[in-house]
């Protein structure tokens, strides 16, 4: 598994504090050295992300999203990213606190990849990190590969 | 006594010679009697009566005679008597006799007033016994009085040779006082060779009774016929008119006279309507009776009636038929109650239909529209409308203003705009004193004038104006206007007032339809928004309990080391709090999601239902060693299956949960009823009743978490979910004795 490996340019996008330092330990937890973004608002991750992708610098892998977001709502985000032909081909996390039926599958039906309840974080993160990040970091590549020749 | 040879000296031929020659007639009338009396003379003179008498005659008939023989008779009756009175011989014995003596007849000879012989019948047939009873004394005394003067006349001229009736009536005095009825009949005689009048009488007492009979009973006929209310027509086989009654005169304007002998077509039956009239009278030959043929008939002054005809053909005994009798009957007041029947019928109809389009009706202007339409079906209106009273603002607002103008309707559009009372002062007027008004011939100032849209060229000069009530408040007026003079009278008046009472009725309905959505959109909105909160109170509260969470588990994995027994204690204390924490998060917001409850319903099998609800509880069934015992053949019911799920699971979970005993038994079952009761049934702690509400408030607990854990939203959550469905729940317990939760849910 080549690709797993490879470090991977993550754009976190969460407003908590509190999550965005857990997620940080999580991501710790394991022995990559991933790239970590993290953005409280959402608007300067979303401007971060659309440069990224033009100057192909830096550019995304994967996005890990939290739904409840000040000012711009995160499935508005979400809605952003993947109707944008620049970005819509980057993989996107859904972390939400809520374990809705309705909200997952709104989520999906926005376009998310995975969706991923925070209360299961603690218990679930570093396993499920560790699948979505093997799983992603190969798909993620799909498109640079697509660029690259 | 008899009469002999009486022969007349004169000839009809003679008679009418005598009014024209007087006095040579007279001569020689006489001296034809001449002649002709010797022979009379020898007859009397073998009599032996007297002589001097017939001379007398004689003399008395002599023109040589002079006038003052005799000064008391005038000589022109003299003169007649010698010319005209015929040559009799009276026998008292013979066969004459016999029959005079025999005759059914009264036969007496009056002389100078005097019955100087009767036969026996003229007295027995006034009550004497025998002849000479009576005679020689005054015929008059005979006669009774009313009868006097015309027959003393009748005498007198007899005697004088004028032409008298042959027969005449007159009545009789009898010597009881009664009156007899007698036929008379006087002719001229000699007697004792003096003039004398022979008097005939016969008794027609019981002729005259059943003369007076017979005209009796003819006119009481006639008067039957005459008081009947119907006309009458007689006519022959031909239609030729034999006899109409006074009825027919009534009713068709045409006297008896006129119309006798007229025949067909009849004056007074229309052109359009003759044939059928004939084709009528032919339908006799099949039935001698026809009944109910509805006609036109025309008056002589050219206006129609309406009559129901009945036909008789009358027979002879023979069975040929006679006559035809028509009876017609005036049926023109029966047409009249037939049209204001079905007048009211109509109003009816219009009044039914009217609060039948108004049940379905949930709009003021609508109300209108619809009263406006059965309005006009029994009302003129050129101007109809329909305007609130709002008593707090003092203004009326019109919810539908029409006019009509040659057959055109316009509708007045900006009718949501209020009216202050003081503009409108006919309103204003009814308003005030709660009254109906009917006005007319007023040249009103026309609608617009209260309404400032629109004009009618016309004024309205009929108006009605009636006020609408819900108990005894004013809500309203409703108005109806002509431009007819007296379009509107007290009856119409009446009827828009119950008009107005059933739109007042769905007016009444309509704002409290709208009250009513309005208050529980209120509620709803209010419910919404409350679940809204609740939704976003506890996911912003879950937000930070995953931070604890989080870093509890990196204090753990981090720290661990560093904590002692006790320390660790505390951190698996933080743990097991946030675990309830989120367990009460996850209750709220699972509460604030039932009021969205808005999943596909289908119907549910309970059984199964109820199954799989045991499955996920198998593990503290197991642990309680618990009987659950579910009735078979539950009723299915028709919801969304995840939240039936919680009902079951938190009831079933309860039962279990609140249980001191060894082997909690829990009873899941219904009770058939329209709308099935279920329940569910534990024999576990009970409650009391104080708490029998309580228990449904959200975290109520009634015992410490230590005792039994649970965040006390259970039966909240149940509850919500049950009235959500439009059920509701209620619980019958009491401490120590079980409890038993009986709910109802919508069924298939």
């Amino acid at each position: 598994m080549a690709f797993t490996t490879t470090a991977l340019n993550i754009v976190i996008i969460e407003d908590n504090q509190d999550h965005a330092r857990i997620l940080k330990w999580a991501f710790d937890q394991n022995e990559r050295r991933d790239r970590l973004t993290f953005f409280a608002d959402p608007q300067m991750a979303l401007n971060y992300i659309a440069s990224a992708v033009r100057e192909s610098i830096f550019k995304p892998d994967l996005i890990l999203l939290d739904l409840n977001l000040p000012k711009i709502d995160g499935r508005e985000v979400l809605r952003t990213l993947k109707s944008d032909d620049a970005s819509k081909s980057i993989p996107v996390v859904v972390l939400s606190s809520s374990d809705r039926e309705e909200d997952v599958q709104q989520a999906y039906f926005l376009g998310a990849n995975t969706y991923i309840s925070k209360s299961l974080l603690l218990n679930q993160l570093t396993p499920a990190l560790k699948t979505v990040l093997d799983y992603w970091s190969s798909i993620a590549q799909l498109p640079s590969r697509k660029q690259t020749p | 006594m008899k009469k002999t040879g009486t022969t007349y000296s004169l000839t009809k031929h003679a008679v009418g010679k005598r009014g024209t020659t007087n006095a040579r007639n007279g001569r020689q009338g006489q001296k034809r009697r001449g002649q002709k009396s010797s022979h009379l003379h020898q007859k009397k003179q073998a009599l032996g009566k007297s002589r001097k008498n017939a001379n007398r005659l004689n003399a008395k008939g002599s023109s040589e005679t002079p006038r003052k023989d005799s000064p008391k008779r005038p000589k022109q009756s003299v003169r007649y008597l010698t010319e005209f009175v015929p040559v009799e011989t009276i026998h008292r014995e013979g066969p004459y006799d016999f029959l005079v003596q025999h005759a059914p007849y009264g036969i007496g000879i009056v002389q100078q007033g005097k019955l100087v012989l009767v036969n026996p019948t003229f007295a027995k047939m006034l009550g004497y016994r025998s002849a000479s009873d009576i005679e020689t004394k005054p015929i008059t005394h005979f006669i009774e009085e009313g009868s006097q003067r015309s027959y003393q006349l009748l005498e007198q001229r007899k005697l004088r040779g004028e032409a008298i009736p042959s027969k005449f009536e007159m009545k009789m005095q009898r010597t009881d006082g009664s009156k007899v009825n007698v036929e008379c009949s006087l002719s001229l005689c000699i007697y004792e060779g003096q003039p004398a009048v022979s008097v005939f009488v016969s008794d027609i007492t019981d002729q005259k009774q059943l003369e007076t009979r017979l005209v009796d009973s003819e006119r009481l006929f006639r008067n039957v016929v005459n008081s009947m209310v119907d006309a009458l027509v007689i006519t022959d086989l031909q239609g030729k008119v034999l006899d109409v009654n006074e009825g027919f005169e009534r009713l068709t304007g045409y006297q008896r006279r006129e119309v006798f002998g007229m025949g067909i077509p009849y004056p007074w039956v229309p052109d359009e309507d003759l044939r059928s009239y004939i084709r009528w009278l032919e339908r006799l030959r099949e039935n001698s009776f026809l009944k109910d043929f509805d006609i036109t008939w025309r008056r002589k002054d050219g206006s129609q009636i309406a009559v129901s005809m009945s036909t008789t053909l009358l027979r002879k005994t023979t069975g040929e038929p006679a006559l035809m009798v028509n009876i017609a009957r005036d049926i023109s007041e029966r047409q009249q109650a037939q049209r204001e029947l079905s007048q009211q019928v109509q109003r009816l109809q219009v009044l039914y239909e009217l609060s039948r389009a108004l049940t379905e009706t949930w709009d003021l202007h609508e109300i209108g529209v619809k009263t406006y339409q059965q309005v006009k079906r029994v009302i003129p209106v050129d101007a109809f409308f329909i305007t609130l009273y709002e008593e707090n603002k003092n203004v009326v607002r019109p919810i539908f203003v029409v006019e009509s103008l040659n057959g055109q309707e316009g509708e007045h559009e900006q009718t949501a705009t209020p009216i202050p009372l003081e503009e409108a002062p006919v309103i204003a007027k009814v308003v005030a004193s709660h009254e109906s008004m009917l006005e007319h011939g007023t040249n009103q100032k026309p609608l617009s004038s209260y309404f400032p849209f629109g004009s009618l060229p016309k004024p309205l000069s009929s108006l009605m104006y009636v006020p609408m009530f819900s108990k005894d408040r004013i809500i309203g007026v409703l108005s109806a206007q002509s431009s007819e003079r007296n379009a509107y009278s007290a009856d119409r008046l009446a009827l828009l007032e119950s008009i107005a009472s059933v739109v007042a009725i769905a007016i009444e309905k309509v704002k409290l339809y709208r009250e009513t959505i309005e208050k529980s959109q209120e509620i709803e909105a209010r419910n919404k928004e409350l679940d809204d909160f609740t939704y976003v109170v506890s996911h912003d509260l879950k937000e930070p309990l995953i931070s604890v969470e989080g870093y509890v588990k990196i204090l753990k994995d981090e720290y661990g080391e560093t904590f002692d027994e006790t320390g660790q204690q505390f951190l698996r204390s933080i743990l097991d709090a946030c675990t309830h924490m989120k367990r009460l998060i996850e209750d709220l917001l699972q509460l604030s999601r039932v009021g969205k409850l808005s999943e596909v319903k289908h119907e549910i099998d309970l059984n199964k239902l109820i199954a799989e609800v045991i499955q996920e509880l198998q593990f503290s069934i197991q642990e309680r060693k618990a009987q659950i015992v579910v009735a078979e053949n539950l009723p299915k019911v028709v919801s969304a299956e995840p939240y039936v799920k919680v009902i079951f699971r938190n009831l079933i979970s309860n039962a279990l949960k609140f249980c001191d005993k060894a082997i909690p038994v829990v009873e899941v079952g219904v009770r058939p009823a329209e709308s099935p009761i279920f329940f569910v049934r534990d024999n576990g702690i009970g409650i009391p009743p104080e708490y029998h509400e309580k228990i449904f408030l959200i975290f109520q607990r009634l015992h410490k978490r230590e005792e039994y854990e649970g965040t006390g939203a259970g039966l909240t959550i149940t509850k919500k979910i049950i009235e959500a469905h439009g059920g509701r729940i209620w619980v019958d317990s009491s401490p120590g004795m079980g409890s038993t939760f009986y709910f109802t849910l919508p069924s298939s």
